[in-house]
């Protein structure tokens, strides 16, 4: 009982706090925003006319295949870079279509 | 004295009796009375220490714990909030950090499970390309390439032919 009585009284005398000055909060959302150039979808231009026949020796036909695929890899790799940070940017590679 | 004592008819004993109690009662009154004086003397040196940790701690927090002039009941108020809200800060700190880091740590995931299945239909269009391109190279004959071997090799570029 006096030991209520006590601590009642010094809840009585027990200076009222004031509301917090700051509580600004230093974390912020983490995002990593890449250079707005690096995310510009590849370039797809149109590709060679099917419509046409020509005569192409072996070597030009292979450096035409080499040069195609690194294009593909490329445009598929930085497609892929820019969606991977902004989804549904650049069009998905397609499996089921040509 | 002997003959005051015979005088007021008070026996020689019982003053000597009432005497000794008294210097009993002043002995104690005195060891109590200097015991309190050291209790005192503590809790003054007890209070002055609490005082100039109070003093220290508020000033790290950048409010004075007292000051010249402030009444008694505002002494440690405003180092009382300062405290509060820097606990209050710390606290939505470290959970808001918690929760950015999480929130990055899913949205890193879901990326990457998105981009591992974007990588896996570029592979599957690259291989069935690459097998298109094989048979149109098959079919070539003196050198003589037509439209099937164009669309492959468009195919193996990615792109479509003009106006298709």
């Amino acid at each position: 009982m006096a030991l209520s009585t006590s601590l009642g009284a010094c809840a009585h005398r027990a200076p009222k706090l004031e509301t917090p000055v700051h509580t600004q909060v230093i974390a912020v959302p983490l995002k990593e925003t890449p250079p707005a150039d690096l995310m510009v979808c590849a370039q797809r231009p149109d590709g060679f006319p099917e419509d046409l026949v020509a005569t192409m020796p072996l070597g030009i036909r292979d450096a035409a295949k080499r040069v195609m695929k690194a294009l593909k890899d490329d445009a598929d790799r930085l497609d892929r870079w820019v969606n991977y940070h902004a989804p549904g940017s650049c069009p998905a590679p397609n499996p089921t279509s040509p | 004295m002997k003959r005051i004592l015979d005088a007021l008819n008070v026996p020689w004993m019982a003053f000597g009796g009432t005497c000794l109690a008294l210097i009993a009662v002043l002995a104690f009154c005195y060891q109590s009375g200097v015991k309190a004086a050291r209790e005192i003397n503590l809790i003054t040196v007890d209070r002055d220490s609490i005082a100039r940790w109070a003093d220290v701690t508020c000033a790290l927090t950048g409010k004075v714990y007292r000051a010249p002039g402030m009444k008694r009941q505002e002494w440690g108020r405003a180092c009382q909030s300062e405290i509060q809200a820097l606990a209050d800060f710390r606290r939505n700190t470290t959970e808001t950090t918690n929760t950015a880091m999480a929130n990055h740590l899913k949205t890193q995931v879901e990326q990457a499970a998105a981009d591992l299945a974007a990588a896996r239909r570029a592979n599957e269009q690259t291989a069935r390309a690459l097998k298109r391109m094989e048979a149109a190279d098959a079919s070539v004959k003196d050198d003589h390439v037509g439209g099937d071997w164009f669309g492959a090799l468009n195919e193996l570029g990615g792109l479509r032919a003009p106006g298709s």
